[in-house]
């Protein structure tokens, strides 16, 4: 177990190595980042001041070295004070350092040098931007697995019936979106057309309620699996309230209006974060602002998981020990829920942990759309006033956070699964 | 089905593009601002009067440069009358404004025409709408600057669909290369090549895209080459998958028996038996990059203004779902999902059809 545990460990190291180099080569192919921030007239001396502060003026290959030795928490240091290696309290935050010879060898905190614009440290700014991202992809993935996985079990269960096909065909829509044009969509939906109650009637929804509860109720009374018919009594339940509508409507033609029962509206703005600042109180918390961007970032992984949880529960019914469950006399919904569902979740979980990572890139759609502070909209912001070390940090930051979820996932599989420890 | 079928519109549309588009100058970027922001079934009258200087292009120089210029100028005009000297015109306002025109404007006969001035009033009123009055159709309408929204939609179809091909092609290019490499030769070429794959693989999309187009400068044809770069990793590692599977079989070591060389077995005998798989990924892919491409041209780091990209246009226009022309933004968008839901439907049959996995 300890030398699983390691070697995953290393590779994992070995894995950052090669994003941390990889990310630093593209970066610094694009030329001399100086001529963008001066301004036009600015003289040699200003420009050679700037190279020197961000050690612009060294070959490649001795930045490459720096920017290792700043982002790795275990570092070498100059003691030489005039030294670009010197080990500088007020930049670095070092936890502890030991002097060797005329070197330091320090453990710290990754230093990812600071932004072009406002010199503020790289590593503060993401660290200020990242909650919000987090918050935002959490909320996201945890919305996607509840609705996902009812859905996907919903339709497996009715193979090819009307949930089922509904089901496929709006997954495909939600992969197929998007995500800036997903969120644009959410946006002027909720925030906007849906703002105030709607003009629409909301009789087929109270209708299809009805009769979907109805049916639940049916299927507990007789014994039958609990989502028989289901989807043709939803759609039942609908057709009959817009016929109500329409028959009430031509019934009452002088107050249609007291008739009509809108559905409430969202009351949701279409921008906005986290926190609002407000001019008495700082910031104030609005998890309100938190509900259509996350449900836009949501949609992607949503559709994945439905189809996900369909295909491998379909194929976990047909095995054996669910015959024998059947046999045994078990209730269906014990079958499903205990026996079958905790077999057929495990290619789940292994995309959802593939997914949270790229989702805090996707989430720079999101956030642009919506207007949400996060380390999306600090990317972008970044990029388009050419700051590098911001683009580049928040690259490495989102990078390793993929590399390290990689590596727990491995670990754990390995403390669940004993066959994972030797055939790797 | 449905889905072969509207690719195969979207690839006859973007390469026969200016000949049938409305509009047909280059990037359908024919710009007028009385006529700005005007709903769907548009009728407007132009004017056209002849331009200073006369350019000839060749139907080939049509082709590559996606559309000519117009040989005329025009002013779209809401009603003219003859004057003895000249032509007096309102110009078109917008919609609304339409009835209530304003002070009207005057053109000389020679401006218009030399022709016009030796005729009498009927004969100039044939001449004129023979030649320079013509109605024109917006059958969707126009865009902010007055451009036609259709013929915007139809040429944003060459983007999305050259980064696709370009991008796919760049990836299968590298992904089947390295792939069948560390497949065959296993040891430290598999470990290295898996290296690199997990390496690139652990980068977003995304991000990396944007450090490449960072790195080389915006426009679309760095985004060609970033997606491509970007999406190998993948196709190598089913490739290698796939190799590893296959090179062990005996024909293989027959081949070997026979002393083929390596590569000889590799391009020969290896690949056409994994090549698959290696398809329905570069139909995924194909959507991929598609919806990448559109991504960053609504970030504005893609396809540059004027040229015209689905993303860049609901860029332009996104800040209007607040209005009535919601749809200026919402059309664009429509049709990025119909490409990217075909080319997933195209890559769902033929998994079925190839029986992959």
């Amino acid at each position: 177990m300890l030398k699983y545990i390691l070697s995953k460990l290393t590779y994992g190291l070995l894995v950052l190595w090669g994003v941390v180099t990889v990310v630093f080569f593209i970066f610094s192919l694009g030329g001399d980042p100086v001529e963008n921030l001066v301004a036009e007239n600015s003289t040699q001396e200003v420009k050679d001041a700037i190279r020197e502060k961000f050690n612009l003026d060294l070959p490649v290959g001795e930045r490459y070295l720096l920017y290792l030795n700043d982002i790795s928490p275990i570092s070498v240091h100059s003691t030489n004070e005039s030294s670009r290696y010197f080990l500088d309290e007020k930049q670095y935050s070092v936890a502890a350092s030991v002097q060797v010879g005329s070197k330091t060898i320090a453990l710290k905190a990754p230093f990812l040098s600071r932004s072009y614009i406002s010199e503020r440290s790289v590593t503060e700014i993401i660290g200020d931007a990242l909650p919000g991202t987090g918050v935002l992809a959490l909320v996201a993935i945890i919305f996607a697995i509840i609705v996902g996985i009812s859905i996907g079990v919903l339709s497996a269960l009715n193979k090819d019936g009307l949930v089922d096909r509904l089901a496929l065909v709006l997954s495909v829509l939600g992969m197929s979106g998007p995500s800036f044009f997903m969120a644009i969509l959410v946006a002027w939906v909720g925030g906007y057309l849906w703002y105030e109650s709607t003009t629409l009637t909301a009789w087929p929804v109270v209708f299809m309620l009805l009769f979907v509860s109805a049916g639940l109720w049916r299927n507990r009374r007789t014994g039958k699996a609990w989502s028989v018919g289901l989807g043709r009594l939803s759609l039942l339940g609908f057709l009959i309230g817009v016929g109500f509508w329409l028959m009430a409507s031509f019934l009452l033609l002088d107050n249609l209006s007291d008739f009509a029962f809108h559905l409430p509206g969202t009351g949701l703005s279409m921008t906005g974060s986290l926190y609002d600042v407000d001019i008495w109180k700082g910031q104030v918390l609005n998890l309100k602002n938190l509900i259509l961007p996350a449900l836009t970032l949501g949609i992607r992984p949503l559709a994945v998981i439905v189809q996900l949880t369909r295909n491998s529960l379909l194929e976990v019914m047909q095995q054996d020990y669910i015959r024998t469950a059947r046999a045994k006399g078990l209730k269906e919904s014990a079958i499903i829920w205990r026996h079958a569902l905790k077999n057929a979740l495990n290619p789940v979980i292994t995309a959802i942990s593939g997914w949270f990572a790229s989702m805090l890139a996707g989430a720079v759609f999101v956030e642009f759309v919506f207007g949400w502070k996060g380390l999306g909209l600090e990317t972008y912001n970044a990029l388009e006033k050419d700051d590098l070390p911001v683009v580049m940090g928040s690259v490495v930051v989102i990078a390793s956070i993929f590399v390290v979820i990689n590596i727990l996932t491995d670990l754990l599989y390995g403390v669940i699964d004993p066959r994972v420890r030797i055939s790797k | 089905m449905a889905g072969v079928l509207f690719i195969l519109t979207m690839i006859l549309v973007a390469i026969v593009g200016p000949f049938i588009r409305p509009d047909h100058t280059a990037n359908a970027n024919d710009q007028n601002l009385n006529i700005a922001r005007e709903k769907p079934l548009l009728m407007v009258t132009q004017l056209h009067l002849p331009k200073a200087k006369e350019t000839k292009t060749s139907f080939f120089e049509k082709w590559t440069n996606y559309g000519w210029d117009n040989d005329y100028e025009w002013i779209p005009i809401a009603k003219c009358q003859l004057t003895p000297s000249g032509l007096e015109y309102w110009v078109h306002e917008s919609s609304d404004l339409s009835e209530v025109y304003g002070k009207p404007e005057f053109l000389l006969f020679s401006e218009i025409d030399p022709s016009l001035e030796n005729m009498d009033n009927t004969e100039r009123w044939e001449y004129l709408k023979a030649n320079h009055l013509f109605t024109k159709r917006y059958l969707l309408g126009t865009d902010r600057y007055g451009r036609d929204l259709l013929s915007r939609l139809m040429a944003g179809s060459v983007i999305s669909l050259s980064v696709g091909f370009i991008a796919v092609l760049v990836s299968l290019l590298i992904g089947i290369t390295l792939g069948a490499l560390a497949g065959y030769y296993g040891g430290k070429v598999d470990k290295l090549i898996m290296w690199l794959i997990n390496v690139i693989w652990s980068i977003p999309t995304l991000l990396l895209v944007l450090a490449i187009v960072f790195a080389f400068g915006k426009g679309f044809d760095k985004v060609f080459i970033a997606v491509g770069l970007t999406m190998w990793a993948e196709v190598a590692r089913v490739v290698r998958g796939q190799v590893l599977g296959v090179r062990e079989l005996q024909y293989i070591e027959a081949a070997r028996a026979l002393a083929y060389s390596n590569a000889r077995i590799i391009t020969k005998h290896v690949l056409p038996n994994v090549i698959n798989p290696v398809i329905v990924i570069g139909a995924a892919n194909f959507a991929t990059a598609i919806l990448i491409e559109a991504g960053l041209s609504f970030l504005g780091i893609g396809a540059q203004i004027p040229v015209p990209s689905w993303g860049n246009m609901i860029k332009e226009h996104y800040a209007f779902i607040t209005t009535d022309l919601a749809y200026l933004a919402i059309l664009p968008g429509v049709m990025i999902m119909l490409l990217v839901l075909s080319f997933m439907l195209v890559g769902n049959g033929l998994r079925d059809a190839l029986d992959v996995r």
